[in-house]
């Protein structure tokens, strides 16, 4: 039973590592709906191995043999963990799922914060703000709203708003608020998964120049968007305020990206991602059984 | 942007379309100047005029006489009311980068001056 607990707690390391690369092969929408099954994947890899470690390596305190009454000679042959390990898994755990669910409150607390700004005045989808800086944003959830910078909208001329217009519709139609969400929480549970996280967040931006790019019909006049819109919005430390390291380089990378050749799929240079996902599956599944059959010795 | 495009424009996205070329714009327009604006052939005149109403009538724009038709401007207070309640909701925001999918983060200052050459290029 063990060595898979091993493998399963050594899956999100590797998990986290072949991600991103996995980027390369990919086109943006298949990328991001990848990265997030690795990441919940790698989630809940981690979760269930150190829980059935915490398990195995506790069952012998007095504490749970008070309540379980094992039989000492079955629960020895059991091959049980040093209860230090235990105690350490036990920890671990503990501090993943504190991580996770202030993340989670966290999230939960701005969406709301943000709930009531979606019933402001708008145009259709388009909630303009008067404001100099310029700005442009999707509101999370279904509402479905884009919070526009009146800075913004003259900063570009009419076919480049359009471009980013549309680039804020795809975030709304594909809901990538649902996305950036799960790889947050993964990577607040385990954050081996932060470059995951990050990976996903550049992806997400990617499939949305594409769709915009596609629906404008030039990629040429999305990069020119994005370029414009970035060149306009420097200086201004309004909303850029503590802006992430990773970040800095996106607009960088979109730019250039738009100007390259219109990405597409090949999933069979993703095998190595792969084949780590089903041994992943399968070792959950394994250790699964061997708990069964442990919490059967454990508590006959 | 290409014709498929615009004919699949939903009304909602035209109020938008609308918004964006009063605010663009530097004076109060009439609606053959936001239709000229716009400029898609497959657009009517009269869709145009409705939307304006529409939009007037939700209290999104104001207008004034100019001739025999009316010029139409963004209601600059409305907007402005807007940008209050949406900084107060922001500032108590941790990491928007979180909840908020924005068009632009951040800019590497070393990248500036490749952004500029590109627009520089067409332009």
């Amino acid at each position: 039973m063990y060595v898979t607990v091993y493998l399963l707690l050594l899956a999100p390391g590797l998990l986290a590592a072949l991600g991103p690369a996995l980027t390369r092969h990919l086109a943006p929408a298949a990328a991001v709906r990848a990265l997030t099954a690795l990441a919940i994947l790698a989630s809940a890899s981690t979760a269930w191995g150190l829980a059935v470690l915490a398990i195995g390596g506790l069952a012998r305190t007095g504490e749970v043999q008070a309540y379980a009454k094992s039989d000492p000679a079955a629960l020895a042959a059991a091959d049980p963990v040093p209860r230090t390990l235990g105690a350490l898994a036990a920890a671990l755990l503990v501090i993943a799922l504190v991580r996770f669910t202030r993340a989670a409150w966290r999230r939960q607390r701005d969406v709301r914060a943000l709930t009531p700004l979606r019933d402001l005045p708008a145009a259709g989808d388009l909630i303009v703000l008067d404001t100099e800086n310029p700005d442009a944003y999707a509101l999370p959830g279904r509402a479905g709203r884009i919070v526009v910078t009146s800075g913004m909208l003259r900063a570009l001329p009419h076919d480049e708003c359009q471009v980013m217009l549309a680039h804020e519709r795809a975030h709304l139609r594909h809901r990538h608020d649902l996305y950036a969400a799960a790889t947050v929480l993964a990577a607040a549970f385990n954050p081996l998964l932060g470059r995951v996280r990050e990976s996903a967040a550049l992806q997400i931006e990617r499939w949305a120049d594409e769709d915009a790019a596609a629906q404008a019909g030039s990629r040429h006049l999305a990069a020119r968007s994005l370029a414009r819109a970035a060149l306009a919005t420097t200086g201004r430390a309004g909303g850029l305020r503590g802006s992430l390291a990773y970040l800095r380089h996106q607009v960088t990378a979109r730019v250039a990206a738009l100007q390259a050749a219109s990405p597409a799929s090949c999933w069979s240079a993703a095998w190595p991602a792969l084949v780590l996902v089903l041994l992943t599956t399968l070792a959950l599944a394994d250790t699964t059984g061997a708990l069964g059959r442990f919490l059967e010795v454990l508590h006959p | 942007m290409t014709g498929e495009g615009r004919v699949q424009r939903e009304s909602g996205a035209l109020e938008a379309e609308v918004m964006t070329v009063l605010w663009q714009a530097n004076a109060p327009m009439a609606a053959g100047q936001v239709h000229e604006a716009i400029g898609d052939a497959e657009l009517s005149y009269k869709t145009v005029l409705t939307v304006l109403a529409r939009l007037h009538a939700k209290g999104q724009l104001e207008r004034e006489r100019a001739g025999r038709a009316h010029a139409y401007a963004p209601c600059q207070d409305a907007a402005a009311a807007a940008a209050e309640k949406m900084t107060a909701a922001l500032t108590g925001i941790g990491d928007r980068t979180a909840v908020l999918q924005r068009f632009v983060d951040a800019l590497d200052p070393d990248a500036e001056a490749a952004l500029r050459a590109l627009l520089d290029a067409r332009d």
